[in-house]
């Protein structure tokens, strides 16, 4: 991986070429080693090394960027040459932003270990090999992933502004299915630091409740008492997020807030923060616009406190709005995001406590292709998936079939009575990664059903 | 090229590999995005890279890299050799590959006007004439607009003697405008949503799209939905326009005849199918109407290319006929667990991601009569245009779609429009109850730019072609 010097080299160097252009320059180098197997075989074993940067320029009031890939001298001035093209075409831009002049400090957040770099291909395959060697045996089949990243970002502009942030990822994921297609278990554990990544416990959760999964009997569609485990509450968040945390769209009256801060919208048991320091999920602590990354408290008891804000949102909103560095690559359109999300739970109560309370209702293990009913309504629908139980007497007991929920998520974290303590969750397919307890709730909308 | 790719085959055989193949690509992208009268954002840039696939002692290893000197080149190879071997151990099975002979072919997208040489100016005043139309009304908040030209230049090599080089053009254009009214928002889009439309070819392809000619229109729609009534709840015949029935072919259809999906290999995360191979000429998919084709050599198509990343010839073949499914999607090394070889579907996004198995062209061919003629024959019903949202359960069966806007239908009239319109189904009922399907002249190719599949996760293109149909007793209006 690119060291602190090597990447400031390159920074600068790309800004040396800028033809007198103020320009800013985000550089990333990622390599991503994976294994992925299905149907009791690896049927991909990758390694990916990819590296580029995003320049911005500014010239007279106008605006151009692009992406560089290859990092020759001749290159990087072709790409400049480009940029003088767009800037030429370009029309000037109505109180165009600055790229960021003001000194600034950057903190550090300890988000990378070093053990990422010795993961070897065997580890993968060895752990991947015991996890099917237990199917087999079973009668099941597994699919899932082992994959290690690591990544180095870093900012600079012709400013003298540098920040360096490197990082890695480790990510065992298992879904187990039992013979003939009866019964789905998922388990998966993601950590920084890949030497702390506990693979068995993946092993086992996955064939536990694929076992128990079987002969999934009916549910209808109705509102149940539910518990949501971590996993499936990580896809409310990430939607919540999108949605709900975005300055821009809170200044357009385009969110659910609809254009006011400070009602009460979920239940007082809901506090949300975005915060990059937080060590269960440490994270980059400057945006891509250069400026350090705030903790923001968004949700605070229940009531919408705080927002995420870029330097562009925040000039627009006025009202003396500061950017909480929240940018992501500029210019975008999609405005600024949180991306450290930390849903307090109860440190005092595990899940089963959760399900030792519950007289009546379902667990629920995760959530499948969510996506947006109603942007001002925060409503989402999605399935569940990898395990449905009835909850009787609190205790877990028979399979239920996997089914459609439409619901508010507004109405959903207004419902809670109870939560978990916060562990870092994976979502689906959207890439949900937040730190979320597991929630126990009432009236959980079910709108239709399946049959497996 | 040849040369370099030539070396890189020499270096994993030397290391054991018994297949390899390695592909150079080299992509050109020019990005224009504006948004409220201003350019918002633009990527001109060029990505070449490659990337090396082997297989050592039955099992698969790819390495990549954005460096074509040769230690980079050496460095890649051995670690795509390394990798294989350390899958390559009990108790996983060894891969096999279907037959395919050795090609050398040339192979370029057909392109009237090359969109690269078009000027930025003019590119530009085109968005920026519709974004004018598209704000003359205070109520819209946001007007978006892009055109994104891609060149991809495709250099294959593998182990088996084919040396293939394909140039792919494809472009896109399209915009939409937000409405926010007495806290109200509503989106219209044109031709499409999540950006616009997406074709193989040339400059000809933004010229014929009609962007100022709808811009209006697009505008009025978006506005008028802020004071809609919502689409009422309950069973009803749904008419889908293209914009619409493209992902439902997409998501219903595309998706779960993916062999890969099929055999569970994706089943940790995209998720697997219902429909298991003991289906295969013998399950009821849709109703007699209903034809589905795999088509890569359909022109304008996002997906249509001489030969896929296994270096197989592009071809055409049924999905579905007259209701009975026929055929998956297929790769070399998924097709032998059927006892068949490859239908062409291995495809990966640029140089650095390994390919894995992709919907191809799929369209659902069309039949007789227009809309018009539909819309007469509907006694009581709903017709949907432009998706806003989409979700689909892990087998691919019961789904929800969200659409931009929909009008009512009474009588053989279309009458109110409704705004926030969604429907809920499950699909083997919507597709066997699918009783009209419009013709030849109301059918488009339609181009789907971001289908987002594997870990880590890869974009593809492919296109679908429809003409309107309907589908009787439809949940519709799902409320959360």
């Amino acid at each position: 991986m690119i060291s602190y010097s090597d990447s400031k080299a390159l920074v600068e160097r790309i800004l040396s070429r800028s033809q007198g252009l103020n320009t800013e320059v985000v550089f990333r180098q990622q390599d991503q080693q994976l294994s992925r197997y299905g149907a009791n075989m690896i049927v991909q074993s990758v390694g990916r090394h990819v590296q580029d940067a995003c320049l911005r320029v500014q010239k007279d009031g106008r605006q151009a960027s692009t992406t560089l890939h290859n990092f020759d001298d001749a290159s990087i001035d072709r790409c400049f040459e480009q940029l003088q093209s767009l800037l030429a075409v370009s029309r000037p831009i109505k109180d165009l932003l600055p790229i960021q002049s003001e000194a600034q400090e950057y903190k550090s957040v300890d988000a990378f270990a070093e053990s990422a770099l010795n993961h070897s291909p065997e580890t993968r395959a060895e752990t991947i090999a015991k996890l099917v060697s237990e199917c087999k045996e079973k009668g099941y089949t597994a699919a899932g992933r082992y994959q290690i990243d690591t990544l180095a970002e870093s900012y600079g502009n012709t400013h003298g502004l540098f920040a360096y942030h490197p990082s890695s990822n480790a990510v065992f994921s298992s879904t187990v299915t039992g013979p003939n297609g009866q019964g789905e278990g998922w388990a998966t554990k993601a950590h920084h630091d890949p030497s702390k990544l506990d693979t068995d416990s993946v092993q086992s959760e996955a064939i536990d409740i694929a076992t128990r999964s079987r002969d999934a009997g009916p549910l209808k569609p109705g509102r149940y008492n539910a518990i949501l485990k971590p996993a499936a509450v990580s896809e409310l968040v990430f939607f919540l997020a999108r949605l709900g945390f975005n300055g821009q769209a809170f200044s357009e009256k385009r969110s659910y807030l609809k254009g006011e801060l400070g009602g009460q919208h979920f239940g007082e048991n809901v506090t949300i923060t975005d915060n990059p320091a937080d060590p269960r999920m440490p994270g980059r602590p400057w945006d891509l616009e250069g400026s350090p990354s705030d903790t923001v408290v968004l949700i605070d008891q229940g009531k919408a406190t705080g927002l995420c804000w870029d330097r562009g949102s925040a000039a627009a909103h006025g009202h003396g709005q500061k950017t909480t560095g929240h940018s992501l690559q500029q210019p975008n359109n999609s405005g600024p995001q949180a991306r450290n999300i930390i849903f307090e739970g109860n440190p005092d109560q595990s899940v089963d406590d959760l399900i030792a309370g519950l007289d009546n209702g379902i667990l629920i293990q995760r959530f499948h292709y969510c996506n947006v009913v109603n942007p001002t309504e925060l409503s989402i629908t999605g399935m569940s998936r990898s395990g449905v139980f009835q909850v009787k007497d609190g205790v877990v007991s028979d399979a239920l079939c996997n089914f459609r929920f439409t619901i508010s998520i507004r109405e959903v974290l207004s419902k809670i009575d109870a939560l978990s303590q916060a562990v870092r969750a994976e979502g689906a397919l959207f890439g949900a990664r937040v730190v979320a307890p597991a929630l126990r709730v009432h009236d959980f909308q079910i709108t239709s059903t399946t049959e497996f | 090229m040849k040369n370099l790719c030539q070396k890189a085959l020499d270096i994993v055989r030397s290391r054991g590999a018994s297949y390899s193949d390695v592909r150079v690509v080299d992509i050109r992208r020019e990005d224009l995005h504006v948004l409220n009268g201003q350019i918002s954002q633009t990527d001109f840039s060029d990505d070449l890279g490659i990337g090396i696939r082997v297989i050592v002692n039955g099992a698969w290893g790819f390495a990549s890299s954005p460096d074509l000197s040769e230690d980079s080149i050496t460095a890649a190879a051995e670690r795509a050799c390394s990798i294989a071997a350390a899958g390559a151990r009990e108790p996983f099975e060894n891969t096999r590959l279907s037959e395919l002979g050795a090609y050398q072919d040339t192979w370029c997208t057909p392109v009237m006007e090359n969109p690269f040489q078009v000027p930025l100016e003019t590119r530009l005043d085109l968005l920026l004439s519709v974004d004018e139309i598209l704000r003359k009304d205070e109520k819209i908040k946001r007007a978006q607009s892009m055109m994104s030209f891609l060149k991809e230049k495709q250099y294959f090599a593998n182990s088996e003697g084919s040396w293939i080089i394909q140039e792919i053009i494809r472009v896109g254009t399209g915009y939409s405008a937000t409405a926010v009214h007495d806290g109200e928002v509503q989106i219209r889009s044109y031709p499409m949503s999540f950006g616009g439309i997406y074709k193989s070819g040339g400059y000809e392809l933004v010229r014929a799209s009609k962007l100022l000619e709808n811009a209006e229109r697009v505008r009025e729609e978006a506005i008028a939905l802020t004071t809609a009534p919502v689409c009422p709840s309950g069973e009803t015949d749904l008419i889908l326009m293209p914009s619409q029935l493209c992902l439902q072919i997409h998501e219903s259809v595309g998706h779960p005849n993916e062999l890969d999906r099929v055999y569970g290999w994706e089943a940790d995360f995209a998720g697997t199918s219902f429909n298991l191979t003991k289906n295969q000429k013998e399950f009821r998919y849709g109703s007699d109407l209903v034809n589905l084709v795999a088509d890569n050599t359909v022109p304008g198509g996002l997906a249509t290319q001489g030969y896929d990343d296994d270096g197989v010839p592009a071809k055409r073949w049924h999905v579905v006929q007259n209701g009975l499914f026929v055929d998956y999607f297929t790769t070399r090394d998924s097709a032998p667990f059927l006892g068949q070889k490859s239908n062409g579907c291995n495809r990966a996004q640029g140089w650095s991601h390994v390919p894995i198995t992709r919907i191809p062209n799929l369209s659902l061919m069309p039949h007789e009569g227009s809309l018009d003629d539909l819309i007469a024959d509907t006694k009581d019903g709903v017709l949907m245009d432009n998706n806003k949202s989409w979700s689909i359960d892990q087998q691919r069966l019961n789904f929800q779609f969200g659409c931009e806007a929909a009008w009512e239908i009474k009588d053989g009239k279309k009458g109110r429009l409704l705004r926030n319109p969604n429907y809920q189904d499950m699909t083997p009922r919507f597709w066997r109850s699918c009783d009209a399907i419009c013709g030849h002249d109301e059918w488009e190719l339609i181009g789907i730019a971001n289908c987002g599949k594997g870990q880590p996760g890869q974009v593809a293109e492919m296109s679908h072609g429809c003409a309107p149909a309907r589908f009787k007793g439809v949940t519709v209006g799902v409320k959360a």
